[in-house]
């Protein structure tokens, strides 16, 4: 669960986020694309602040912040 | 060996963002927080060797742990302000780096100010 294979998977994310809103698009149901484009930006944002966590924690341990 | 990977990760993040920026731009920025992420979640790693070698040197030279610790405190800080202005700087917003900036140089100098003041001890008993 590091390194490369975390941005390969956010860029996955991104871009079948980006295709199930043209399907839908094509499919004429405009509205359920803002629910999809939700989830994926939620997905990746618990992703980033997971590990923005794990950084801030870290450096708090190893440089005796706060 | 390490500089090699960092350097790979980010050229490939960067290619991602690339490909990323016109289908979904929010995507983008997420990953351009993400590879930031990463590099220094390594180089982090790395600077654990680093510290044990500073300390003990510190140790034998016989300098009180207090500066050592404040140095490191500053280093510290100097990364998160430095990963939280660059991400505020990827998504457009650079008034707001700009204030992380300046909080960041405001709690260093709030750590600093202990030596400050032990400094001016030290030349007031030498006069």
């Amino acid at each position: 669960m590091f390194g490369i294979d975390i941005i390969f998977r956010i860029a996955g994310i991104g871009i079948v986020i980006a295709i199930v809103n043209q399907v839908l698009k094509k499919v004429d149901r405009e509205e359920i694309t803002t629910l999809t484009t939700l989830a994926g930006t939620v997905i990746v944002l618990l992703i980033v602040l997971d590990m923005i966590a794990q950084l801030f924690s870290t450096l708090k341990n190893m440089f005796g912040l706060f | 060996m390490e500089i090699i990977k960092i350097g790979a990760i980010g050229i490939i993040t960067a290619i991602c963002i690339m490909i990323l920026k016109d289908i979904r731009s929010d995507m983008a920025v997420y990953l351009s927080i993400f590879g930031g992420l990463i590099i220094l979640l390594m180089v982090v790693e790395e600077l654990t060797g680093i510290i044990t070698v500073l300390n003990t040197i510190a140790d034998k030279a016989g300098l009180s742990g207090d500066f050592l610790s404040v140095i490191l405190k500053i280093v510290g800080l100097g990364f998160v302000i430095d990963f939280s202005a660059g991400v505020c700087e990827d998504t457009g917003n650079k008034s707001l780096a700009e204030k992380i900036v300046l909080g960041g140089k405001i709690s260093i100098m709030f750590v600093a100010l202990p030596i400050v003041v032990s400094l001016f001890e030290l030349i007031t008993s030498l006069l």
